[in-house]
């Protein structure tokens, strides 16, 4: 069965970059715009083998949705990964203290995108 | 706050610009200001909002047709949410280099924004930077005030780590 990844990102044209990357590489792919539905897309499920997640967003940013994760109890050992315009090592520190497995600095290199998931969903898989 | 001698920070977008298209094997190449493009090919423009103790300001971000397909060659999403993503990408990269020079900003969303004759106003502020590409035009210009006695540091400052790469992945 096909690992599912969900991508949250503002942008659409974004979240459908990477949706191709992933589907050509056999992944399926779940999309949220903002981190509310990121939330909604990752409480209560299972069937998620990554998340990747932009930071600065609308509504709720990305590393606001991991701090609510932790709080409400994310699906166990489910990696995170943040896919962002941002580098600051402290950002980067912050994501990680919060729980985040991967940071993706755009604009991003398929090959290393599907590096990074592949060693990490099938880490958790 | 006061508008400063904008050459520092017209250079850092400049290079900034450079990088980022080349990112996207578009080869971007300055051109005069009077080659700014007609104002119905520039439709649409991505502005990105940034503040913080020494500077604020607002980048913007106005291309032609042809960069846009060029580096969205699969035609995914709309112009509009392709160039505010484009200018979040770019903001992305001024915003990491000024934090090594020490200067700490945080930035918006991206907004689009699209009218009728979309360019700086002339006299007041200063000219947009143009660019060849794609058999098109990429047009960006910042317009920022500074605090006053603030001054752009001209060297990365030795006691700032540097920002992750663009285009690099971690894995903790």
């Amino acid at each position: 069965m096909a690992k599912k990844i969900l991508i949250i990102d503002d942008s659409a044209t974004v979240r459908q970059q990477v949706r191709k990357v992933l589907v050509d590489a056999s992944f399926e792919v779940v999309e949220a715009a903002d981190g509310v539905e990121g939330l909604d897309a990752i409480v209560g499920r299972q069937d998620l083998a990554a998340v990747l997640c932009d930071v600065n967003m609308p509504r709720m940013g990305g590393l606001e949705m991991l701090e609510m994760l932790n709080a409400k109890g994310r699906p166990a050992g489910l990696p995170i990964v943040m896919l962002t315009t941002e580098g600051q090592p402290a950002l980067v520190q912050k994501a990680k203290a919060a729980g985040a497995k991967g940071w993706i600095v755009k604009p991003f290199k398929a090959e290393l995108l599907l590096a990074t998931i592949r060693k990490l969903a099938i880490m958790e898989g | 706050m006061k508008n400063p001698d904008n050459r520092p920070i017209d250079d850092l977008v400049f290079d900034c610009c450079r990088e980022l298209f080349a990112a996207y094997e578009l080869d971007v190449s300055p051109r005069d200001r009077s080659d700014f493009p007609a104002t119905e090919e520039l439709a649409v423009c991505g502005v990105m909002g940034f503040g913080g103790k020494s500077m604020r300001g607002a980048l913007v971000l106005a291309t032609t047709r042809e960069p846009l397909e060029h580096t969205n060659p699969n035609g995914f999403g709309s112009q509009r949410d392709w160039v505010c993503e484009l200018a979040n990408q770019l903001m992305g990269r001024v915003k990491n280099r000024l934090v090594a020079l020490g200067v700490e900003i945080h930035l918006a969303t991206p907004a689009g924004l699209s009218g009728e004759n979309l360019s700086p106003a002339p006299g007041k502020l200063r000219a947009p930077q143009v660019f060849a590409a794609a058999n098109g035009f990429v047009c960006v210009w910042i317009d920022c005030e500074f605090m006053d006695g603030f001054e752009l540091p001209a060297a990365p400052s030795p006691e700032v780590e540097p920002a992750i790469a663009e285009g690099e992945a971690l894995v903790f």
